[in-house]
């Protein structure tokens, strides 16, 4: 009957909230929160008004980031399965690309966190962007300029002559 | 006034500080082994032990990675200059140095091939005038494998990559080593290619390999001159490129097979084999068989 009433409303869409570390709230959609495996795979567990994940080692800006993606790719598969459906030829895994080169542009600080985020959520595809990035980074360096690029101290020549 | 601008420029830098040492933090040699190891997987193992050099965290690092990916490309000449003519096309060359599939980059070397007879450069035309320099270079590059599979730390591995440019009839006892080697490490995928001649045990499997793709392999017979690819446990078969001339009759069978693809563009050369493939389930989709040969016989039979 209620319903009848107003027949533009849309059933409300299922969400699920998301706790970073440093303590902001989240409200993502269902689809989207299931990007990540962990959250997929306790989720049908799980009762329906108690969907809240405390992400305790993702920071709310990495976790911006992280949903950003995962929203960009659940709906541009929703998009390319719809053009497949309709035959129509779209580049749209093309696009998806390019917007992925972009996203993982970012500096090494924040690519980190992405990975071990990604690695933490268990998100398969964002991962391995990210550590084809890294990989990227690496290839075609000098171990020297690899320890540069990274920060990494060298530590493994132990010089007797050093002041302690 | 003068104060204020001191303090804000004084928080500024104190800012810029903080920022520089966020940024100066080492966070690659922080993450967890498993995720450096998967980070090392993308590249080449001549490019995986350089990282030993970097600090006493990477210096075993390398011994314990998961995929060995030995190309010999990566240590001839011809491939660097390649190097430079990629690098124009950046798309191409991710997927030269990166390959999803190692068809990219077998089909890039294969073209190399193909034009270098018409190839100017110093460098190639002083290995052509000296043999002995190429020889050279792929002792070592066999003696870098050996090396490296000597020092590994022996534990369980996920891929076994080998891709030779110009391997020999004598490389093919070495090479079944290296593969035994590489079985008994339990390892479940395994792609050869350009490896001059395998011996019919090389092409025995059993153990956990999963996936096996053979790029551009001349595919050795029993005296018989028959060839039977007996594949028990494995999902995933490629064979590229490769010839079978000798081999009259090549039967495939495989009771897990899910995905078959057998492309070979020598046609003329193989057209005297007669293929039979024994499934447990017949692939009926295009996606899970592709069998382009047309003027190869082959049949199917379930078993």
């Amino acid at each position: 009957m209620k319903d009848s009433f107003n027949p533009s409303i849309e059933p409300p869409k299922k969400t699920v909230t998301l706790v970073s570390s440093d303590g902001y709230d989240f409200e993502v959609e269902e689809e989207v929160a299931l990007e990540s495996q962990v959250i997929k795979d306790g989720f049908e567990d799980k009762a329906v008004d108690d969907r809240e994940y405390l992400l305790f080692n993702v920071h709310s800006d990495t976790l911006e980031l992280i949903i950003k993606y995962c929203e960009k790719h659940v709906s541009s598969r929703k998009s390319i399965s719809a053009a497949a459906a309709s035959s129509s030829s779209s580049n749209g895994e093309e696009a998806l690309k390019e917007w992925d080169e972009h996203f993982i542009s970012v500096d090494t600080n924040t690519l980190y966190d992405i990975l071990m985020a990604a690695d933490y959520l268990n998100i398969k595809s964002l991962l391995d962007l990210a550590i084809q990035k890294v990989a990227d980074t690496i290839h075609g360096r000098s171990p020297e300029q690899i320890r540069k690029k990274f920060n990494i101290e060298n530590d493994s020549i132990i010089d007797p002559w050093a002041s302690e | 006034m003068e104060a204020e601008g001191n303090s804000s420029s004084s928080s500024s830098t104190a800012a810029n500080k903080k920022l520089m040492n966020v940024n100066n933090e080492d966070r690659i040699s922080g993450l967890y082994e498993p995720l450096i190891h998967h980070i090392l997987s993308f590249m080449d193992m001549k490019e995986v032990l350089k990282t030993y050099l970097l600090s006493k965290r990477w210096t075993n690092l390398w011994r314990s990675v998961q995929t060995l990916k030995f190309h010999e490309n990566s240590w001839t000449n011809r491939w660097n200059r390649c190097n430079l003519g990629l690098k124009k096309n950046k798309k191409f060359s991710k997927q030269a140095f990166f390959p999803k599939d190692g068809q990219n980059l077998w089909r890039s070397v294969r073209t190399l091939k193909f034009h270098e007879h018409s190839w100017t450069n110093r460098c190639n035309r002083w290995n052509g005038r000296n043999p002995k320099l190429k020889k050279n270079r792929l002792t070592k590059f066999k003696f870098f494998v050996d090396t490296v599979l000597f020092l590994q730390d022996g534990s369980d591995i996920d891929k076994f990559d080998l891709f030779f440019v110009s391997a020999e009839y004598a490389d093919s006892r070495l090479i079944d080593r290296w593969v035994t080697y590489a079985k008994k490490r339990q390892v479940q995928v395994l792609r050869l290619g350009g490896v001059s001649i395998l011996s019919l045990e090389t092409l025995y499997f059993s153990g956990r390999v999963k996936t096996l793709e053979l790029f551009g392999i001349l595919l050795p017979s029993n005296s018989h001159r028959d060839l039977v690819l007996d594949l028990p446990i494995v999902e995933s078969v490629i064979i590229e490129y490769c010839g079978h001339i000798t081999v009259k009759r090549l039967a495939i069978s495989g009771s897990k097979l899910k995905y078959l693809q057998l492309e070979n563009i020598y046609e003329g050369y193989n057209y005297n084999t007669l293929i039979k493939i024994y499934l447990m389930l017949i692939l009926h989709h295009s996606n899970a068989l592709a069998i382009p040969t047309k003027t190869i016989p082959w049949r199917i039979f379930q078993l």
